[in-house]
């Protein structure tokens, strides 16, 4: 019987902590900004190890871990123990409130981690839909009600995709009777019985998820987001919730949709284009550098999306590799972020970092790494991703993408070149403030995973291949 | 790892970038005379450091082989299955020696600058282990990542550097250079999805005629958009003029030298039928760039303009000379760089000197360098020797470059002397210019331009002497 059940141990261990940390709240008169954060790092500590332990174990029915979703599950756990650690520093910084970040915090790798292993369509809807409303409400946090023009309608839009969600899982379960991947996979398997509400379910589905992953045309949302909230929410809802997403669709794809997925390949691949598009065109309107970011973010999304599909081991490797050195670069890119303060202020417009490279020369080297292999540019890792991606492409005859990534590229190349050219030949306006030294080791440790992976790639490449696999 | 004869070319490789680190936690000098002499100190040390390297190689190799030597592998990935290969000959050991003397009389002709000089050394060293790794470079992968890891330290060595006012031509510059480099990798993926060659194998794959076309004109464009030559003429020029500092004009315009070596490492000595109209086309391009930007130099007053000039008519005529159906120009293409890229780096420094010394005193071009002996006498034997005087290995190589387009086609053997010719003339106009005493100043006292120390003339002596010992064969020392 316990069994059965000692698979959920990291979930109820961040459960724990997500009691233990209200009861702190209430009972506890003097807590800091570092309360919730210590409270958080030891329960997302136990989280991960327990995950790592009982990597192959399910728990009856419903929820299933392998090496596919335990690689997902641990990756979101490091990504989030980072970015937890460099969150402190602006809460201290500011002194304010730690508790709403650190609580959602929990609470979301809770929902993703439900979410990434379950095989019933019903968990993922709660798991997804739960994590992702967390993260919208995220976006609030130490904002007064007139600086959030126009998050109403986001908040709106968000609802309305989670209503999809939710009506494409009753479509599937009123046809199929069952909530259960197996089932719905045996259901559409069946090519005779296939009926328009199978596909219209489906759309229902994969519109809420490229949604939440803010695959356009349903990326309007997104740049608002990470420009108008504070940078521990902007550098989270873009590195963390994307694995989970990512690695849901997968799983869902594979298991359960399968035999009606060609029907949407050609679909996955215009939102693919038309996401690689508005990146780079939307990176150079931008003068706001978490926008700028957030429109690059589109563009790797879509070249992910281009990989991905049609789906196969090839693909989804290809796939997997580029959005972690996406991901990687980005974390890098936030932290440095941390370091861009004047007079207490975290900097965000491009006009405030005028000619930063000669106050502050290693913050500005790290950014000119993280951009250089966002472009893949050899011989950094991002040049491993656009490896992957291009000659998976080529294999696959694909020419026209090849050529569509790389003009985007190249367009959104500008946008880093503006970054550039501010950082390093314009003429400094303003001192900058000491940065923090906890902003350099993650940075150091960011740039030497960049710097060295590319020298033996074996394990990106081949034993992630093993671990991807684990999802057919 | 597998199958290595040696460290030699890894050393090679692995020293600037040790050179980089070093310079990087280098004290930038405060207290001494000029700031940032340490850093300066680090990347001398590397230069030579790698010149006594590339010295040991040197007598490692089979000058008459010519095939890549001292082979290097390195397994780097299995799916895609990619090995990095490493070789050297004696064409690519040539040009790697020439690039470090380059480097090393830029170095020298910055140190008196203080502004930034850390960032000019980290981002020269770095310039130089990847264009090092280039040359070494003998499978399409490592050809492919360096040839596009140049491309970023010379970005932002001519941004930090290189006063220029239009960010947009800097723009270009990078987006222009990136595009073939992307046009390179896709070409290559696709050479790489039929059958996983060595470069000199690239012609034998058979692919559709349509993906043929494209492989061919990719790897073309990639090259070309390094070498001033129409349509890419245009934001190089403005590149290049604008640039004050010696060593980063030296390092700017080793670029057009990768686009060269690809064609010369790429381009089959029989080429395939497919190409013969777009090979004419080409031909005709550059011939019409080379006489026009001669014509250009010539009538510009700008010294840095003429040298420019100089220097694409030179780099077009060796990429004509690598496009000829033969390979016994080779030799003579790689002796001719050799003593080009030394003689190019000394007017650099030259000129520099003369520009530093015109605003300090605020006296004319005209006979500046009467008064300035050593400065005149190194000056006029860098220019003699470059317009293809018997000085260096220039004068009877070249020749013989040119005899071999003269037999290949007359007329545009033709149009290639005017192009000489005329940057030539451009150059000596321009020496004799300086050296034109000016009869209103009739005391030298009353001129007060510094010379340059002895110590650089001592160095530039030495560089004299390699180019004469260099006369006929730079690597004579070899068996």
């Amino acid at each position: 019987m316990l069994n059965n059940y000692i698979a959920l141990l990291p979930e109820l261990v961040l459960f724990l902590g997500l009691i233990c940390m209200r009861l702190v709240k209430l009972m506890r008169k003097d807590n800091t900004p570092k309360t919730f954060y210590t409270l958080s790092r030891f329960f997302l500590f136990f989280g991960a190890v327990f995950t790592a332990i009982f990597y192959n174990q399910n728990v009856t029915g419903y929820l299933y871990n392998n090496l596919f979703t335990t690689l997902f599950k641990i990756l979101i756990y490091i990504f989030t123990f980072i970015w937890g650690y460099l969150s402190l520093k602006r809460f201290t910084s500011k002194n304010m409130p730690s508790f709403n970040f650190y609580n959602a915090v929990l609470f979301n790798t809770l929902c993703f981690s439900v979410a990434i292993s379950t095989n019933n369509l019903l968990i993922l809807f709660f798991g997804l839909s739960l994590g992702f409303w967390t993260s919208i409400n995220l976006i609030k946090m130490e904002k007064e009600p007139y600086e959030l023009n126009g998050n109403g309608v986001y908040s709106a839009f968000s609802f309305f995709f989670i209503l999809a969600f939710a009506c494409g899982v009753g479509i599937f379960y009123h046809y199929t009777k069952s909530f259960d991947y197996d089932a719905i996979e045996r259901a559409l398997a069946v090519k005779s019985l296939l009926i328009w509400q199978y596909y219209l379910a489906f759309s229902l589905i994969m519109c809420s998820i490229l949604y939440m992953m803010s695959v356009a045309p349903f990326h309007f949302w997104f740049a608002n987001a990470v420009g108008n909230s504070i940078l521990p929410v902007a550098g989270y809802i873009t590195i963390i919730p994307i694995f989970a997403y990512f690695s849901c669709m997968v799983n869902v794809i594979v298991n359960a949709f399968y035999p009606i997925l060609g029907w949407f390949n050609i679909a996955f691949m215009c939102f693919g284009i038309f996401s690689i598009f508005i990146g780079a065109i939307g990176a150079n309107s931008e003068s706001n550098l978490r926008r700028i970011f957030a429109y690059s973010g589109l563009y790797y999304i879509g070249v992910t999306i281009l990989a991905l599909f049609p789906i196969n081991d090839n693909n989804l490797v290809s796939a997997f590799i580029y959005l972690l050195v996406y991901i990687v670069a980005f974390c890098g890119i936030y932290t440095i972020f941390y370091g861009y303060r004047s007079r207490g202020d975290y900097l965000t417009e491009l006009e405030d970092i005028k000619g930063i490279a000669t106050q502050r020369p290693f913050l500005s080297v790290a950014l000119l790494i993280f951009m250089i292999s966002l472009i893949g540019t050899p011989p950094l890792l991002g040049f491993l991703g656009k490896l992957s991606v291009i000659n998976s492409m080529i294999v696959g005859k694909e020419f026209v993408l090849v050529g569509a990534i790389l003009v985007a590229m190249l367009i959104l190349v500008y946008a880093y070149l503006k970054i550039i050219t501010v950082v390093y030949f314009e003429a400094r306006n303003k001192n900058f403030d000491e940065v923090d030294k906890g902003v350099y080791i993650c940075m150091l440790i960011n740039i030497i995973l960049i710097l060295i992976a590319i020298i033996n790639p074996k394990y990106l490449m081949h034993d992630v291949e093993m671990m991807l696999i684990a999802v057919f | 790892m597998i199958e290595n004869t040696g460290i030699l070319l890894s050393i090679i490789m692995a020293i600037p970038m040790l050179g980089v680190m070093f310079a990087s936690l280098a004290k930038d000098g405060q207290g001494q005379t000029i700031k940032g002499r340490n850093v300066l100190s680090v990347g001398i040390f590397t230069v030579l450091s790698n010149l006594v390297i590339l010295w040991i190689t040197a007598r490692k190799i089979n000058v008459n082989g010519t095939n890549l030597q001292l082979i290097e592998k390195f397994k780097w990935l299995e799916t895609p299955n990619i090995e990095l290969v490493f070789g050297i000959d004696f064409f690519s050991l040539l040009l790697i020696a020439a690039i470090h003397f380059a480097v090393l009389l830029g170095m020298i002709g910055v140190r008196n600058n203080p502004y930034r000089q850390k960032t000019l050394i980290i981002l020269s060293l770095l310039f130089l282990s990847m264009i090092t790794g280039y040359l070494l470079a003998a499978d399409i992968f490592s050809f492919y990542i360096f040839f596009e890891a140049t491309l970023l330290p010379l970005f932002m060595l001519v941004g930090i550097f290189g006063d220029i006012k239009k960010q947009d031509i800097l723009y270009r510059f990078f987006l222009y250079n990136l595009l073939g480099a992307m046009l390179l990798f896709t070409a290559l993926c696709i050479l790489f999805d039929n059958e996983n060659v060595s470069i000199s194998e690239i012609s034998r794959v058979s692919l559709n005629r349509h993906i043929e076309i494209f492989v061919w004109g990719a790897i073309f464009v990639a090259f070309l958009s390094r070498i001033p030559i129409w349509p890419f003429h245009y934001w190089i020029s403005s590149v290049n003029v604008n640039i004050t500092n010696p060593l980063v004009f030296i390092v700017a315009n080793i670029m057009p030298l990768t686009g060269v070596y690809g064609l010369i490492r790429f381009f089959p000595l029989t080429a395939p039928d497919i190409l013969e109209p777009y090979l004419l086309a080409l031909k005709i391009i550059s011939i019409t760039t080379m006489v026009v930007i001669s014509l250009i130099g010539f009538s510009n007053r700008d010294i840095q303009y003429k040298l420019f000039s100089y220097m694409t008519v030179y780099y077009i005529l060796y990429l004509l000379g690598a496009l000829l159906p033969t390979d016994a120009l080779l030799g003579n293409i790689g002796f001719s760089l050799f003593a080009y890229l030394i003689v190019i780096s000394a007017i650099e420094i030259m000129i520099s000197h003369l520009e530093k010394e015109k605003q300090c005193t605020k006296v004319g071009d005209c006979g500046i360098l009467c008064n300035i002996k050593r400065s005149s006498f190194v000056l006029s034997f860098f220019i003699l020797a470059a317009v293809g005087l018997p000085l260096s290995s220039l004068f009877l190589n070249n020749m013989l470059i040119f005899a071999g387009l003269l037999s290949y086609n007359i007329k545009m053997a033709a149009f290639i002397l005017l192009a000489i010719i005329l940057s030539s003339i451009s150059l000596l106009h321009h020496l004799f210019y300086l050296k034109y005493p000016q009869e209103e100043v009739t005391d030298s006292k009353d001129v007060c331009v510094s010379d340059i120390s002895m110590s650089v003339f001592c160095v530039l002596i030495v560089f004299m002497l390699i180019l004469i010992a260099s006369f006929i064969n730079p690597l004579w020392f070899m068996e």
